[in-house]
């Protein structure tokens, strides 16, 4: 930015500078030029004279703690104007408080929760009549105090302090503001010392909104935005600030004012322009820092802040050096696809920037105006990292003499019409039955979610029924007992399993070591284990209400004891969630195919061949396709459909 | 007979073993660490009984674990299984496949003091240990990472930089049902330590 220092001093690290004295040196220098305030950054307090500021949020205090305290610090020269201008830009920034704070979430010190304390004993001591009112010996003092009464080793830091008649409020982290409450009764330059919570916060003494020189101030920004602002190409350009005439007329280059608060409101101001992230993500694409004298990119910090999403950025002609000047940048800015760093010294000192700035930004195409991705490698770099679940075949189905496709059919079918009759033929004294309802099961989003009411009072779901008696009793053991609680079940309606197949999903394989019923092979007897996957409707009994809910069943099947039907079942596990469609299999006949092309064809207009694409897309699941169709539209070509 | 398992017994065994299966199966699973441990295969005494494990993965029968194993990595990294429902019922109270014999009830013959029903098979066999289980879980299998929310080291907003559609994992459902029998090796005086007491001999998946 135009007169920009040199990096170090320009760039301090907001983090590092609380509890040095040097930081706190702005305050004895400002002294002299009026009853001007500094907080604990050397950044000039809000406001003076008026009664208000309102600071009781921490998020807000944090705010003003800008990367630019060594600037304010030579402003005893000409203290007012600079001092105006940088509470005006300081409200611009903290005008917005939820925005702002929400943009800053990520950085440690913002959420950390931070704790107000109220120290009195200063005005008494002898420390009063320093230059300076002695705040700053006394924070010295008390963080000192802090860390040698409580025998630690980090350092213990007063964030913020703020002096408001007999009281000095701080703040500090939690953690440290507990050590520092056990300074409470120490005596300071003669005099006691009381510390204790301020849970009020520091006292408030600006709660009016923005005077008319902030509002002049943000129009004049927000002129400055929209003669910078291409609708267009959405391109904001905001390139060779320093030589814009009416940023200059406003003095923001003058010596002591900071280009990078400057910077700062002007993504605040943005910030402020655009409602939802979509709004901005649509408004602005790309955005121009070219020429700007920037040699690191934490003095234009926000820019990734207020514009996360932006998709070209051109930092050309400024006086980035190394990849360090650029590395805080990094892990932000994941959609960059254009970054042009033409003319910066980087490009001597480093040339092989390039190969590591491609690494950093995932969607990176043109770096400096050389191609570096195609977009077709992004796209599939993206589908490599993704997982691919394990293909879906046909049923498994290993029958025994046909033993279980005959005990499935006939038990879907009676199920629905003769429960009673339907246990007494498969369930002896030994079969067991539960059910288990799972309500956190995946569905379609138009699908309402069924209420369980009718099925949780028997659910032995184990990750809800914690206890063993409650699951000891929701397993029915015995014909009666599961005959007892089928009768209260629901009446379901089942598809037919033999013309409505598709609707199902039958696995089932041999087993061996199950218990003999005729007592005789200690070593047991063999038996098949089936599970089903499907769907019914039913009716509460009570209020009549339907609904579809998708089912698996797993059942053990064994041989029955002598004189009694040839087939048990051993165990019977019922699962009952929402309804979700079965994927289709992957074995889908070339006619079943050629029905679905044309059966979407019809309801597209798509060309058999685009038709052909999103089946295939969508695995020959035909509403999955027809979905997909619905949620794409918009990015089909034109030459996907069938002119008429 | 008169030495098996209370229906009580062998419902709490079902419901334990069950649980300790299911927790550290799928955590295992989700960390992609290896599953050998938790199948029939694992045990001499299983195998040699011609007991292994039938694996049934969306229809297709893996021959191995180590095969499912592979199956398991080409679905490539981020895959995650959350379990929502399982239940567990005792299948055969006194499963006898592969028992070795010195586990055999026949054992406590020959030892002092106990004789025939009285000795510490015939405890083994009455506190559960040789309940064979079928258990049937109910879960989500998430394909992708958790969210698409940008590096959580740098300071970019809760709006986040990447648009929701593209890039969020797809989830689906899935239902596996299990049948677990006694691990011999497990079971006895002279057991190695850290196995696991019930494997795996039947394994149905299927994701929807």
């Amino acid at each position: 930015m135009a007169p920009m220092g040199p990096k170090k001093g320009s760039a301090r690290n907001t983090q590092s500078n609380t509890g040095k004295t040097s930081s706190r040196g702005g305050i004895s220098k400002r002294r002299g030029a009026g009853p001007l305030r500094v907080d604990r950054d050397g950044d000039l307090n809000m406001d003076v004279s008026t009664t208000s500021a309102s600071r009781s949020d921490s998020k807000r205090l944090k705010n003003n703690s800008t990367p630019s305290g060594t600037v304010t610090r030579t402003s005893s020269r000409n203290p007012r104007p600079t001092a105006k201008a940088q509470q005006i830009i300081q409200r611009v920034i903290n005008g917005d408080t939820s925005q702002i704070s929400s943009r800053r979430v990520g950085r440690r010190a913002d959420t950390e929760p931070l704790v107000a304390l109220k120290v009195e004993g200063l005005k008494a001591s002898k420390a009063a009549s320093n230059q300076g009112g002695g705040v700053k010996e006394l924070l010295t003092f008390i963080e000192r105090k802090a860390k040698s009464t409580g025998q630690i080793t980090r350092p213990i830091k007063i964030r913020k302090s703020q002096r408001s008649g007999d009281f000095v409020y701080i703040t500090a982290s939690k953690e440290d503001a507990q050590e520092i409450l056990k300074v409470n009764g120490f005596t300071f330059a003669g005099a006691s010392l009381h510390i204790i919570e301020a849970p009020e916060g520091f006292p408030n003494r600006d709660s009016t909104p923005l005077s008319s020189t902030a509002l002049e101030i943000k129009e004049q920004l927000r002129s400055v935005l929209s003669t910078r602002y291409d609708v267009n190409t959405k391109l904001l350009n905001l390139s060779s600030l320093g030589e814009d005439p009416q940023l200059n007329q406003m003095g923001f280059f003058r010596g002591e004012s900071s280009p990078e608060k400057m910077f700062r409101a002007l993504m605040a101001v943005c910030d402020g322009l655009f409602k939802t992230p979509q709004a901005k993500r649509d408004a602005i694409v790309s955005i121009s820092l070219a020429g700007n004298n920037v040699n690191d990119v934490l003095q234009v910090m926000s820019l990734t802040e207020t514009f996360p999403d932006v998709v070209n950025l051109d930092l050309s002609r400024n006086q980035f050096g190394d990849l360090k000047a650029l590395q805080k940048w990094r892990h932000r800015l994941r959609n960059l696809q254009t970054l042009l760093l033409n003319e910066n010294p980087i490009e001597v000192a480093n040339p092989n920037y390039k190969a590591e700035m491609v690494t950093w930004f995932p969607k990176l195409l043109n770096l400096s105006g050389t191609q570096v991705r195609t977009p077709e490698q992004i796209a599939a770099a993206e589908a490599a990292a993704r997982p691919t679940p394990i293909p879906q075949s046909g049923p498994d189905f290993r029958d025994i003499n046909r033993i279980g496709e005959g005990f499935i059919t006939e038990f879907l079918a009676l199920y629905d019409t003769d429960r009673h009759n339907l246990a007494a033929k498969y369930y002896d004294e030994h079969s067991t039955f539960s059910i288990a309802v799972n309500t956190h099961s995946p569905h379609a989003p138009d699908v309402p979610v069924p209420t369980w009411g009718a099925y949780i009072r028997f659910s032995r779901n184990h990750m809800k029924i914690n206890h063993s008696s409650p699951r000891q009793q929701r397993l029915l053991t015995g014909l009666n007992q599961i005959q007892h609680v089928w009768r209260q079940l629901p009446p379901t309606q089942h598809p037919n399993l033999t013309t409505q197949l598709d609707k199902y999903l039958v696995d089932c394989h041999p087993i061996h070591g199950l218990a003999d019923p005729a007592g005789r092979n200690p070593l047991g007897v063999d038996g098949m284990i089936i599970t089903i996957h499907g769907e019914f409707d039913d009716q509460e009994p009570g209020t009549a209400k339907t609904a579809k809910r998708s089912f698996s069943r797993t059942f053990v099947l064994g041989p029955g004891a002598p004189d009694r039907n040839p087939i048990r079942v051993v165990s019977d596990l019922l699962s009952v969630k929402a309804f979700k469609h079965l994927p289709t299999q992957t074995t889908i006949n070339d006619q079943q195919k050629q029905q679905m092309l044309s059966e979407l064809s019809r309801l597209t207009g798509m060309t058999p061949e685009f038709s052909r694409l999103c089946l295939e897309g969508a695995n020959w699941h035909f509403n999955q396709a027809l979905a997909s169709f619905h949620e794409k539209k918009a990015q089909i070509p034109p030459e996907a459909f069938t002119t008429v | 007979m008169a030495n098996l398992p209370s229906l009580e017994t062998q419902a709490r065994v079902a419901s334990d073993a069950a649980q300790n299966f299911v927790e550290h199966y799928y955590q295992s699973l989700n960390k992609r660490q290896p599953l050998a441990q938790y199948y029939a295969s694992i045990s001499p005494h299983l195998t040699s009984a011609s007991v292994k494990p039938d694996i049934s993965i969306n229809g297709r029968v893996v021959e191995s674990v180590s095969a499912y194993e592979e199956l398991l990595n080409g679905q490539g990294a981020n895959v995650h299984y959350d379990i929502a429902s399982f239940d567990a019922h005792p299948v055969n109270p006194n499963y006898g496949l592969g028992c070795p014999e010195n586990l055999l009830p026949a054992a406590d013959e020959n030892e002092g003091g106990g004789g025939l029903g009285r000795g510490k098979v015939a405890k083994s066999i009455k506190d559960g240990d040789r309940v064979s289980i079928a258990i049937q879980v109910s879960g989500t299998v998430r394909y992708g990472k958790p969210s698409d929310a940008p590096d959580n080291d740098t300071g970019t907003a809760e709006a986040g930089t990447t648009t929701a559609a593209e890039g969020a994992p797809i989830e689906t459902g899935f239902n596996e049902s299990w049948l677990l029998v006694p691990h011999w090796e497990a079971l006895g005086r002279n057991a190695a330590r850290g196995l696991r007491k019930w494997v795996v001999v039947s394994q149905n998946f299927r994701a929807f």
